[in-house]
């Protein structure tokens, strides 16, 4: 079976809930962090690269945009999907957030259905394939 | 709360037949109730079976258009499943970039585009991966019976939930632009597109052309054999016979419509005239 472990990042502990439950029902395997560099540390602790990584815009410590940076700047990360997950709906920082390294944004407030079509985008769930 | 009678329901399955060819089956009186209920809220005080009485007499045409908006299917989202950019991008459009090179024409139709999306996404597709086409006289046509979904299709303004759904995230940042809470298409990419209003199952506009490509997507599983035959030999009628038409993901065809799979053995609803 494929790695689906996915590693949701997000200071709210009530929208990590939610992720978490969310990817759960799509059979992610869940891990969390509050902010950017406690993912930072799962990752070089881990035993294995999360599939997946979302990845909200502002937390304290180490925002969202510098955890992409950090996480781009490393080869050895290059196999995770990064998708920004944010109520920071302006252009200008969506187009931040993909030249850093992101690989697709979906704005808050979101459904499930959201979430399931960007994951498909991102060759990571895949529905009404013919 | 007002439940419908059993004639009130044959009814109301009889209009939406004769009108656009929806085949609503006998078990979906629940959904019936719920998409009627704010119309017969306005026009019969929250009565649906006189509402569906009053749609169906010869002289409430508006009523009966409203009724028929309510209950149309209207689902669709940007780049609905992958066969869409993959048709697109690995076979049609380069076949034809080849056929079509000498007199530089394309000419595609979304026949039952809804709020737009999908031709929208093909409007994108073309702008991003076939830049040579912006010196061809390329024709988009979306057409829809409803005009309500056409009304949202020429503004194309879309919400955060629309948004979310299958458009990625660099075609948001390029071709749409934020008005307050929503999102707009460009004007650039807005214009090159020409809406029309077309019911599959009536009169179609003389001066419509011939198409390289129809989309007929996720539209004729609503439909009763008959008119879904009936509707795939004009289809036929006005697709190049080198042309295509590409249907939903989950769709097939009956030998008998005049089509075959565009590529050969395969079971991508993606076909050619035959």
């Amino acid at each position: 079976m494929a790695n689906t472990h996915a590693l949701v990042i997000d200071d709210s502990r009530a929208m990590r809930l939610i992720l978490s439950d969310l990817l759960q029902q799509l059979g992610y395997e869940i891990s969390e962090a509050g902010d950017g560099q406690e993912a930072m540390a799962r990752l070089e602790g881990g035993d294995t690269l999360p599939t997946l990584a979302l990845v909200d815009w502002n937390m304290p410590v180490m925002n969202g945009l510098e955890f992409i940076r950090a996480v781009r700047q490393q080869p050895c990360y290059n196999g995770m999907k990064l998708l920004v997950v944010t109520s920071e709906a302006e252009v200008s920082q969506m187009v931040e957030a993909l030249t850093a390294g992101a690989d697709e944004y979906l704005m808050k407030p979101f459904s499930s259905e959201a979430l399931a079509c960007k994951l498909e985008m991102m060759g990571l769930q895949r529905t009404e394939r013919a | 709360m007002s439940c419908i009678s059993e004639n009130s329901y044959l009814t109301l399955c009889a209009l939406l037949s004769d009108q656009i060819a929806l085949s609503l089956p006998a078990d979906k009186v629940y959904l019936a109730e719920a998409r009627l209920q704010n119309l017969a809220s306005q026009h019969t005080r929250g009565d649906i079976n006189a509402l569906i009485e009053k749609a169906s007499t010869v002289a409430e045409d508006a009523l009966r258009t409203e009724l028929v908006e309510a209950m149309a299917i209207n689902e669709t989202y940007f780049f609905r499943d992958p066969i869409l950019s993959e048709s697109f991008l690995d076979t049609m459009i380069p076949t034809l970039l080849d056929k079509r090179r000498a007199d530089k024409t394309l000419r595609i139709w979304s026949a039952a585009c809804s709020t737009g999306q999908e031709i929208y996404s093909v409007a994108m597709l073309l702008d991003q991966h076939f830049p040579q086409l912006r010196n061809w006289q390329v024709t988009l046509i979306a057409s829809d019976f409803s005009q309500s979904a056409l009304s949202k299709a020429k503004q194309g303004c879309y919400g955060l939930n629309e948004m979310n759904r299958g458009l990625p995230a660099r075609n948001m940042a390029l071709y749409f632009e934020q008005q307050g809470l929503d999102w707009q298409i460009k004007t650039e990419i807005r214009e090159r597109i020409r809406f029309e209003k077309i019911n599959l199952i009536r009169e179609w506009p003389e001066e419509l052309p011939l198409f390289d490509i129809v989309l007929l997507r996720n539209v004729l599983l609503y439909f009763s054999m008959d008119d879904r035959l009936r509707v795939l030999r004009r289809v036929r009628e006005q697709t190049v016979s080198d042309g295509y038409l590409l249907l939903g993901a989950t769709e097939s065809l009956e030998k008998s419509a005049g089509f075959i799979p565009a590529i050969p053995r395969s079971h991508r609803p993606f076909f050619q005239p035959v």
